[in-house]
Parts: structure tokens; C-alpha cells; sequence
């Protein structure tokens, strides 16, 4: 299925609930984040997608072209190309490689998003499984 | 005979040429003119890696692992050697290598094959979109262009699936940074690629290098223009240090500059200018006073641009460490200094480096001293020495027989040259420093000297060499001369190098100092990893640094020393380099190497008042004031646990 499609946002809060643990995975965080996936293909849109996480249990996956979700005021805002994205969800490339390499921008608390990249990494591992059309 | 049949015979050839390929380390001397013997006309005029000496070392290792099949590229490559011998000349000084024979095992592989067997790379779009930004003859994407960069910026198991783009003026970075980002293409661009070939024989290396993508290869923007009245000079990013440096002497003034083959421009967005001239030049945004880059989305920022919010800002926690740059800079224009008639080089000698520290600091309190460092006797004996093997042997008589194992090294004029030999037991003035130059294979020679063994046992050996009557048999003894020299070289090379050791500036302290082209040699045949960092310049915490370093070391068993210790800001903060060296063709000497930096790493972020070589990583375009002005505190066990995570993630790719 398309990366980002509404299908895809679907199959990615199943697979997420049913896969990940949320202690051992998510390590009972509680954060909210937006990725701003810049130029996406082929017209180089934006998307923004916001993911909240309570106590390890992902609350919400949203995707909005608008940037309405800005408003949602996440604890962190990561802002990068979407080849990065795709990059890091097929494990091409780590999160945190991304940062160091400044493929990626955090906006908000590093030495707390630091603590997430691992989580994000477990995420990122589940979201993998999906059959993706990018 | 299939093709590839044909190939496996032909290869053969290559297997010598590829033993002496390995060996190569990507000094990146071979690019500058620093013996006056020219640089290769191949590389001049092409421009490409391929076509440099260093380049067709990576191509034939390439060829002969399969990496790459031929081109018809490659075909040009090769035979665009003109067997001048201008490499052999220049690599020769630097690593003791021969690389012609390289370039003629390939030249000759290359023409042994059939037309049959050399492809043409096909053209897409992107090749297309970039050569009518820079022209046809300034992009490539083919495989033998593409290998020339292993190591200085792709990874060598990275593949091919790269462009090579060598833009001639900012506008046209900008141009690509707008078509790679429209694209989603990643990018990186490169100077000398020396740092980088260091950092990518360690487990930085998926860090720091490019995965794919476009190389920006910079070494066309080349401009330099001095402006006398205003004492600086505005340069490209593809001026080196040597080729700046030449300029401002030219006009009476000097540059701060780091390694002569390293590229200015690059040095001051990547680490900042660190040399042994800080005590009076400074470091990051203190030596430039403009600088163009471009951003990621392809806008010319300048530096001066009122509207820019401070671009001098940064901070030194540890989240804020980056391994890739975030903009390209193309252009700075960077301050230069008076030389005055009156300097000289002044070595002062000691056994122990608290003694060398107590003058060392004294000096820098005291703002004496153009440059101002300690240097251990490692490093003067690699600089000075032309072989790996004369070092290793003028080291070992200087630690053991004249209990000379650090110095106090300063560039000053006859005032502050007055306090020196006030303070100081014994010096090491320019003509004892010409003597140890020119005489080093013979003072090497005298490893079992009865002598020397005897002298060992003086109360001050030091003293007695080099303030006694034995200074003037030493001299005679070692019968300096630039023919002398030049007999550790081949046979055919050595005219050449008595005439390059009879140039003045060939012993001349001072202009070695400034015109940095003895530092490569640390990359002789073998390579180094640097460790350290800026500290508070307090002697102890100096010393338990380097005593860590050393523990450190010696525990995985890596040849280690110190390499210089110099200052800033009055005394207040010092730079403290410790290498450790190792094998770069032995996995098990890697594997040493990368625990070795995991372990100081996790030691050196405790230190309060320490700050890691790492966290200096892109922050010279940046005031020091605000990486120094608190120095930080030692991490807690909470922050050492995330960057240890970091480390990890880092290390697992």
C-alpha cells in the first residue's frame, strides 16, 4: 500500500497496537511528536504526521497536509526530507544517524528526544513490516 | 575468452601495484606544489579524484577486488599519466611511497584489454540536470570517477550509486543544493577529504560519510584575493592552506592556516583553525571576518547579511554534536597577520611534561610566543625524520638517551626571545633545528652509539648536547648537508631532494611552522586518530588527560602519544592532541582503535571542563566564546547513559 496513504495510517495503528510492547518497546514514554515530511514526490508537497503516545500506548496517528497539526503543539517537531523518512523506515538509515548527520531537525527538548530515538527505532522496526509502496 | 575471463588474466598485473595502493593513507599532498617539482598535469587539468595520484590508487584497488569493471573513462584515466614522476617526487617526502608505478600498472592493464571490454556509463536525468549547471566536462557518475573518492568521503563496501559535481562558483552550489533537495538526492561536500579519510577507518564512519547521492568535490572555486590595506584575504573554498599561505607571504603577511593540504575554507566551518599560532591568532570566527555558505535548501547566506540572526551562536552540550555539515561554505574572507623581521624558532627540551607545562603556561599567561605549543618527541621526530624508520630511531635516542621527551616550541621575536632563554635551562635554537633536520638519519644511526650511552648517564644530558662543548661536535658529528639527507631516498630521486633540502625554507623553523607541510608524515604508510579536546589550562588536569589517554592506549595496545598541547585566550584554555596510531589494513588494529575512542570518549565527558574533540566537530564558524565561556560540566550518569546509546546506535550504523 501507498506510504502515507489513509490505508496505510490504518494498518500502521493496528500493526502498532498489536506489536508493540509498551514497556519493553516504548518504554512507557508519554511524548507527542510531529514529522514534517518535506517534498514529497512528485509535486513536493509537505505532510505532516503526528503521532501521541501515552504511557507507551500510541493515542493517536494523524496525517494532515495542511499543517493544522502544528497547532497540536507536540512536544517535538522532526522536520526532513522524505527520502530520509523513507531511508529510516526501510532501516536504511537510523534516527539518530539522521540527526547526526543533519538529515533530520528536532525541534524541542534534544536530551529527551535522545531518550525517544530508541523507541523511535522499535516504532520505526514495526512500521517496517508493513508492505509499503513508497 | 568471455570478457570477464579476460579481465581475471589481465588482473594479475595489478597485484603489486595494488600492495603499494593499500598503503596509501589520502595525505592529499599530491595536490599541492610543495617541493616546487609542479603537481601532476593530469589532476590539474582534470580536476576529478580519478585523476590524482591518490585517486588511480583507488581504482586500482577497485579494479582488482571487482568493484568496479572498465570504462571508457577509466581508459582515459589511465592513460592521461604523463610518467612524469612528479608523484613519486612529492608522495615520496610525505609517505615514502612510489606511486607512479601504480599509475603505470594501470596505464598498462588498461591497454592490454580489448575496446571490447570498456562499457559506457548511460546518462539519466540527473547527470543531465547537473551538467547544465556546471558544464559536461564538471559532473560524473562513472564507477571509476566514483571509486576515487573511497575513503575520503564514500565508505568503501558504499557502491557506485554516486555523482561527482565540481562546481566553480557559489551560485552554482546553490543551483544544486535546490535540484538535490527538490529531488530528495542526499549530498555532502568535500575539501582535501584528509579528516575524512581519518575518520572513516574508524566507527565513525557510517557517520560521517555519504551513503549515496551527490559528492560536491569543491576544488574549483579556487579565487584569492589579498587585500593588503584591510590585512585580509578573500578565498574560495577550494584554496588550501598552502596555496593561502604562499599568497600572504608574497604580500608580507601570514595566515592562519592548518595542514598545508587541508582546504581553508572547510577547515573554518569544520573544526576551526587549531594551531600551535592560536596563543596569538585565536581559533573559529576569531580568523575570518565573512563567510558565504549555502543552505539546504539552496540560499546564499553571507555572514555579513544584516538580517541574519547571530550567526556566531552555539553551545557546547552534547546534544548539539553534529558529523555533517549543515550548509557548504564556498567563500570566506579570512584575517591576516604581520611576520616580522625578527622571528625565530626556539625549542626548549624536557623529560618530564610537567616541566614543560609550568614554562609552556607561563608563556601563554604572559601572551609570548606567535605560536606557542609542547610538543612531544614523537611528533618532532615524524616531522623531521624521512623515513618511518629514521623517526622511530631519533625518538628512541631522544627518550632514552637524552631524556628528551617534550618541548616547549615557540615562534617569537628577539623580545619575547630574550624571556624564553631567560626561563629556559637549555634551548634548541634555528641552527641546532637545521642540524637535527639534515642530520636526522645520521643522529639516527647512533641508536647503539657507546657515546650516547655514556652521555645518557650525565646529570642533564640535555644541558650537555645542547648548551656544552658537545654542541659543536654534535654539529660535526652529524655532518648536516642537504646531501647527506637526500641518500635515504632512492637512488633516482636523490638529486631531487638535495636540491629541495638545499632551500632554506626546507630548515627553516619558522616557515615549516606556518607553512604546515611536515604534519602529513603522521600519515606515513600508517594512520593516526586523534583524542583530546580543548581544556581549562590547568597543568593537572592537563596531565591526568593525558596519562588517561596514554592508560587508554596502551590497554589496546595502539602505539600512542602525545602530540601538542597549545593555547588560547591568554593562557586560560589549551588544545590538547593525543594520537593513537594504528594499522589501517589490520581489522584487528580497527577493532582496538574503536574501542579505544568509545572508552576515552566516555572518560573525557566526566572531565569537568573538558570538551571533546567530537563536540568541536562544525562549530569553527562559531565564536568560542560561546563553547568555552562556561567550559561544561562533567555529563551526569543519566546524560553518559544516552550518549552511551548514542554510541551504540552510532557504531550499529
Amino acid at each position: 500500500m501507498k506510504f502515507l496513504s489513509d490505508e496505510w495510517i490504518k494498518t500502521a495503528k493496528e500493526i502498532t497496537s498489536e506489536k508493540l510492547d509498551p514497556e519493553k518497546d516504548l518504554k512507557k514514554a508519554t511524548t507527542s511528536l510531529i514529522n514534517v515530511i518535506d517534498n514529497i514526490p512528485p509535486d513536493g508537497k509537505s505532510v505532516y504526521f503526528y503521532i501521541a503516545v501515552k504511557n507507551g500506548i500510541i493515542t493517536e496517528m494523524l496525517l494532515d497536509q495542511t499543517g493544522s497539526l502544528l497547532e497540536k503543539d507536540a512536544e517535538f517537531v522532526v522536520t526532513g526530507n522524505y527520502d530520509t523518512f523513507v531511508q529510516i523506515l526501510k532501516g536504511e538509515m537510523g534516527t539518530l544517524i539522521a540527526l547526526i548527520k543533519n538529515r533530520v531537525k528536532i525541534k524541542g527538548d534534544k536530551v529527551k528526544a535522545l531518550q525517544f530515538v530508541k523507541p523511535m527505532d522499535k516504532l520505526n522496526s514495526c512500521l517496517r513490516e508493513i508492505e509499503t509502496e513508497y | 575468452m568471455s570478457k570477464d575471463e579476460l579481465l581475471t588474466t589481465k588482473k594479475s598485473d595489478l597485484q603489486e601495484a595494488v600492495k603499494i595502493a593499500e598503503k596509501g593513507t589520502h595525505c592529499g599532498m599530491c595536490k599541492i606544489d610543495f617541493l616546487g617539482s609542479g603537481v601532476c598535469p593530469a589532476g590539474k587539468k582534470h580536476g576529478f579524484a580519478a585523476y590524482w595520484p591518490e585517486g588511480r590508487m583507488e581504482i586500482v584497488k577497485a579494479l582488482y577486488s571487482d568493484k568496479i569493471k572498465p570504462t571508457e573513462e577509466l581508459k582515459r584515466i589511465a592513460n592521461s599519466c604523463t610518467v612524469c614522476g612528479i608523484c613519486d617526487k612529492q608522495c615520496n617526502f610525505t609517505t615514502h611511497l612510489r606511486p607512479e608505478k601504480v599509475a603505470n600498472a594501470l596505464k598498462e592493464f588498461v591497454n592490454k584489454l580489448d575496446d571490447k571490454v570498456f562499457e559506457k556509463i548511460p546518462e539519466d536525468k540527473t547527470l543531465q540536470e547537473l551538467r547544465s549547471i556546471v558544464g559536461e566536462k564538471w559532473v560524473s557518475n562513472d564507477p571509476a570517477i566514483i571509486v576515487s573518492y573511497t575513503k575520503t568521503i564514500i565508505t568503501p563496501d558504499a557502491g557506485v550509486n554516486f555523482y561527482v559535481v565540481m562546481p566553480e562558483t557559489t551560485e552554482e552550489v546553490a543551483e544544486i543544493v535546490k535540484y538535490a533537495d527538490k529531488y530528495n538526492i542526499p549530498y555532502l561536500p568535500r575539501g582535501n577529504g584528509t579528516l575524512l579519510a581519518m575518520f572513516i577507518e574508524t566507527l565513525l564512519a557510517k557517520a560521517v560519510s555519504l551513503e549515496k547521492g551527490i559528492i560536491f568535490d569543491l576544488r574549483r572555486l579556487k579565487k584569492i584575493e589579498i587585500d593588503e590595506d584591510n590585512k585580509i584575504a578573500k578565498i574560495g573554498v577550494g584554496v588550501t592552506a598552502f596555496a593561502l599561505q604562499k599568497e600572504a607571504y608574497k604580500h608580507g603577511m601570514r595566515a592562519l592556516v592548518a595542514e598545508a593540504e587541508a582546504h581553508v575554507c572547510v577547515n573554518i566551518a569544520s573544526v576551526g583553525i587549531i594551531s600551535t599560532w592560536g596563543n596569538t591568532y585565536g581559533w573559529g570566527s576569531d580568523n575570518f571576518t565573512d563567510a558565504t555558505l549555502v543552505d539546504s535548501k539552496g540560499n546564499i547566506i553571507h555572514h555579513s547579511d544584516e538580517d541574519l540572526t547571530n550567526p556566531y551562536s552555539t553551545n557546547n552540550n552534547f546534544t548539539n554534536l553534529t558529523l555533517t555539515p549543515s550548509t557548504i561554505i564556498t567563500e570566506a574572507t579570512v584575517k591576516l597577520h604581520p611576520i616580522f623581521e625578527d622571528e625565530e624558532a626556539v625549542l626548549v627540551p624536557f623529560e618530564k611534561l610537567d616541566d614543560a607545562l609550568d614554562l609552556a603556561l607561563e608563556l601563554a599567561k604572559r601572551n609570548i610566543g606567535l605560536s606557542l605549543a609542547v610538543i612531544s618527541s614523537k611528533y618532532l621526530s615524524e616531522f623531521i625524520c624521512p623515513t618511518n624508520d629514521i623517526a622511530e630511531d631519533f625518538e628512541y635516542i631522544a627518550k632514552n638517551y637524552l631524556k628528551f621527551n617534550f618541548m616547549v616550541d615557540v615562534v617569537c621575536d628577539k623580545y619575547d626571545k630574550k624571556v624564553v632563554e631567560e626561563l629556559a635551562d637549555v634551548i634548541i635554537d634555528q641552527k641546532m633545528m637545521k642540524t637535527l633536520i639534515l642530520g636526522s638519519p645520521r643522529f639516527a644511526s647512533l641508536k647503539e652509539s657507546e657515546f650516547l650511552k655514556i652521555l645518557s648517564e650525565e646529570k642533564n644530558p640535555l644541558k650537555a648536547i645542547f648548551a656544552g662543548p658537545m654542541k659543536d661536535h654534535l654539529e660535526k658529528a652529524l655532518d648536516p648537508s642537504p646531501k647527506q639527507i637526500a641518500k635515504v631516498y632512492d637512488e633516482d630521486l636523490q638529486d631531487f631532494f638535495e636540491k629541495v633540502y638545499s632551500k632554506p625554507e626546507m630548515t627553516d623553523v619558522v616557515w615549516l611552522h606556518a607553512f604546515r607541510i611536515l604534519p602529513s608524515r603522521l600519515m606515513r604508510q600508517r594512520m593516526f586518530m586523534l583524542r583530546g579536546g580543548y581544556i581549562v589550562a590547568d597543568k593537572k588536569k592537563i596531565i591526568e588527560l593525558n596519562n588517561m589517554l596514554r592508560t587508554i592506549g596502551d590497554k589496546h595496545k595502539l602505539s600512542n602519544a602525545l602530540g601538542f598541547i597549545s593555547f588560547l585566550e591568554n593562557g586560560k584554555f589549551a588544545f590538547v592532541e593525543y594520537d593513537y596510531y594504528f594499522n589501517h589494513l589490520d581489522p584487528d588494529s580497527h577493532n582496538r582503535l574503536n574501542q579505544a575512542i568509545v572508552e576515552t570518549l566516555q572518560m573525557e565527558l566526566k572531565i569537568k571542563g573538558l570538551l571533546p574533540i567530537e563536540y568541536v566537530f562544525h562549530k569553527g564558524l562559531f565564536r568560542k566564546e560561546h563553547l568555552f565561556y562556561p567550559m561544561p560540566e562533567g555529563l551526569s550518569d543519566d546524560e553518559l547513559k544516552i550518549l552511551g546509546e548514542m554510541v551504540q546506535t552510532v557504531v550499529g550504523g
